[in-house]
């Protein structure tokens, strides 16, 4: 069994040597032989963030019991074109209860214990930005658009039930720029709280429009 | 390279009828009814009738029916212009050049073709309306529109600058009108060095209209092509600057002020200039802007930019294009940088695009049967315009025969397609005329760069098989070529796509192979 395991790794190593050889050859001697410098279109960053201020609105869906509806701001402060600190941001929960308690007590005669556990209502945190892919994209063929991808992580307190707790969010986000002002997200955040040693998770979804003191592009 | 530069800069500038020629649409017919004058005209000559002469004698004198004027503007008016245009015609035609709406009819009809896309055909009756000038108050509509379809598209410049307004006078015109008026007389006596007279007709150009800053470009040209550099510099400097709204003017005075500069060999200025030229069309302007770019970026030392304007210019946009100066500049390059084997293979590139024309210039064979020197000899300039009317006049002509049943009765698909004939076979004329002269150019050149390709091909191998001492020879430091991850530039690496956004900003990351031999520290 083992020397089984042995020889199938061994062939599948074989295996993957004799695909990637033959394509580092080749551009090993693409290199050589046709002398193939890099090419880079370089080109100063259309649209640079400073100070930005996030307004929008957002869902908490993940929970059985209840959506959450959320009002939330933020306050970045864009120390690069790669690295941020959102020094400042929250939300504020207004909690709708879903079907699924009055299902339980009409259908099963039963109801959730503490009400179906606690419920987010409202959260501050501050974390890191790092936004590594920028580019452009065409428009319905007609106009050229800008956007990045971000992630983020941050912490702070949230809001839960009768309770504030430590918090901790991991997200990633996408932004289109309609001006060097004002651009739109999509953020999708899991939102992670600690009452016990391991958290429990609500996924955050938040459109929101973005404003910004922008900095000047740069030539080259 | 100099001495085409200046021939460029000159031609453009002292040929340059047509600021603006381009593709674009005409404003549509006007809505409000233009009512005409009950006052009886002068009798005109029956070839006005024709516009210059094309079509039968009219006929009919006397008899020709008011009602055919009202029907045929009651069709204009509803958006029925080819109805409209054979009413108008029918008039012109058959009716007596006394008649009292024949002016009326005439500019009708110019505006009916123009709705339908005959533009050459309604140039034509607008020019005949603003030469025989029998109605003082269509002058200035007509006029009008002669400016606007001058500025917009291909036209007979024949017809309009020098038949109509070169030697006219039309008295009291609107200032927008005697701007253009004063600009193409004053150009046409710049052309002819009649300075004095031009500057007169400059002098009369307002100072926010766009013909201002186009008669001081003609002026700075004029300068340039008299060997005054500095002040040539001085006034497109300021043609630059000024704050009146013609993008299109100041771009062409910023392109001829970098070509100026880099003439001087002010090469970082140039540079700059020409970083300051916007060019958004995939045209042979474009490309020869991009191979300026190249070469100044080469003067400046600066290989990966030079390279990155060239790497552009391998745009299938870019491919029939004639511009032989780019395999050398990029062998120039490669061997510069020591890579000889990347070197040889433009050579070997260069063979490969022009060998066949090569053989055929060695073979006598007609200039006018290879297609790269075609190309070449009809790419930019005048012949280039006259390339474009020309195309314009076949097309435009092809549309006559979408109306055939519109227009059998009174004929006027025959005199169109004559109209038409006509003047396709005075450009063609004209067109071979000027073309001997570009294509014999075009093939000098490119004999001249297939010399210097294997003179260049030569001193590669010189350079393969150098002779260095090993113990002086050292590689050259390398600056670093690094993509920094973090950057207020953004690096979109090539991967064979070409974005028309990016060709202005490419650049090589090309290593330096070459080996110092300057003497070794002990």
């Amino acid at each position: 069994m083992r020397r089984g395991a042995v020889g199938l790794g061994l062939a599948v190593f074989a295996g993957c040597l004799a695909v990637a050889a033959p394509r580092l050859a080749s551009a090993s001697d693409e290199r050589l032989l046709w002398d193939a410098p890099r090419v880079f279109s370089i080109q100063p960053r259309p649209f640079r963030l400073g100070h930005e201020f996030q307004l929008g609105l957002g869902v908490l869906p993940t929970d059985a019991f209840y959506v959450g509806a959320v009002a939330a701001a933020s306050y970045t402060f864009h120390f690069t074109d790669f690295w941020a600190w959102e020094i400042a941001g929250g939300g504020y929960s207004l909690n709708f209860d879903t079907a699924l308690k009055s299902e339980l007590l009409n259908d099963y005669g039963v109801a959730p214990v503490g009400g179906g556990g606690e419920r987010i209502s409202a959260f501050v945190m501050s974390g890191l930005v790092v936004k590594p892919l920028f580019g452009k994209v065409a428009l319905w063929n007609d106009t050229l658009t800008y956007g990045e991808t971000f992630f983020t992580v941050s912490s702070g307190a949230m809001n839960k039930g009768k309770f504030t707790r430590f918090a901790m969010g991991l997200g990633v986000g996408l932004r289109l720029w309609w001006t060097p002002v004002v651009s739109w997200r999509i953020d999708l955040r899991d939102l992670m709280s600690f009452n016990r040693p391991l958290p429990e998770h609500s996924f955050f979804l938040l459109i929101s429009t973005a404003f910004s003191v922008a900095r000047a592009p740069e030539s080259k | 390279m100099k001495a085409r530069l200046l021939v460029i800069v000159v031609g453009l500038g002292l040929s340059w009828v047509g600021i603006g020629v381009g593709p674009g649409a005409v404003a549509a017919a006007p809505l409000a009814p233009v009512a005409p004058a009950g006052q009886k005209p002068a009798a005109s000559s029956g070839a006005d009738a024709d516009a210059g002469s094309v079509g039968p004698p009219a006929a009919g004198a006397d008899a020709i029916d008011p009602a055919i004027f009202t029907t045929a503007i009651e069709d204009y008016y509803a958006g029925r212009y080819a109805d409209a245009a054979a009413g108008f015609w029918g008039y012109v035609h058959f009716g007596d050049a006394a008649a009292e709406q024949y002016e009326w009819s005439q500019f009708f009809l110019a505006e009916s073709l123009r709705a339908l896309g005959m533009y050459h055909a309604a140039v034509q009756y607008y020019a005949t309306v603003a030469k025989t000038r029998q109605r003082p108050e269509i002058l200035p509509e007509a006029l009008r529109r002669l400016e606007t379809l001058a500025r917009e598209r291909p036209i007979s410049e024949g017809l309009v600058y020098d038949d109509v307004i070169y030697d006219s006078d039309f008295g009291a015109l609107p200032q927008e009108l005697v701007d253009w008026v004063g600009y193409v007389q004053g150009l046409r006596d710049y052309q002819h060095e009649f300075v004095a007279w031009g500057g007169r007709h400059f002098a009369g150009i307002g100072g926010t209209s766009r013909y201002r800053l186009q008669a001081d470009y003609v002026m700075a040209v004029h300068a340039l092509a008299h060997q005054r550099d500095d002040a040539a510099v001085t006034m497109l400097g300021t043609i630059v600057g000024s704050k009146v709204d013609d993008p299109v003017t100041k771009n062409r005075a910023q392109l001829a002020l970098a070509r100026l500069l880099f003439d001087l060999e002010r090469f970082p200025e140039a540079q700059a200039a020409y970083e300051r030229v916007q060019q958004i069309s995939l045209s042979f302007e474009q490309a020869q802007l991009l191979l300026e770019k190249a070469w100044t970026a080469y003067q400046g030392k600066d290989f990966r930019r030079a390279m990155g304007y060239l790497h552009a210019l391998d745009a299938p946009s870019y491919e029939r294009y004639f511009l032989p100066d780019a395999f050398l500049l990029r062998g120039l390059i490669f061997k510069e940088l020591c890579h000889f084997i990347a070197a040889k293979r433009v050579v070997r590139a260069f063979n490969s695009r022009y060998g066949r024309t090569l053989a055929g210039l060695h073979a006598r064979a007609p200039l006018a049967s290879l297609e790269r020197i075609v190309n070449g000899a009809t790419q930019e300039g005048e012949i280039a315009r006259r390339t474009a009317f020309m195309k314009t006049l076949a097309n435009e002509r092809l549309l006559v025969d979408r109306y055939d049943a519109a227009w059998e009765d009174t004929g006027l698909d025959k005199h169109l397609r004559r109209l038409y004939d006509l003047e396709l076979r005075e450009q063609r004329r004209a067109f071979e005329r000027a073309f001997e002269g570009e294509a014999d150019a075009v093939a000098k050149e490119l004999l001249v760069a297939d010399e210097q390709m294997r003179l260049l091909d030569y001193e590669i191998g010189l350079d393969i098989f150098k002779r260095l001492k090993i113990s002086s020879a050292r590689q050259t430091k390398e600056e670093a070529l690094e993509v920094p991850y973090d950057s207020a530039n953004v690096y979109y690496e090539f991967d064979d796509e070409y974005w028309s956004d990016e060709l202005h900003s490419y650049e090589y990351f090309i290593t330096n192979r070459c080996f110092d031999t300057a003497e070794v520290a002990p």
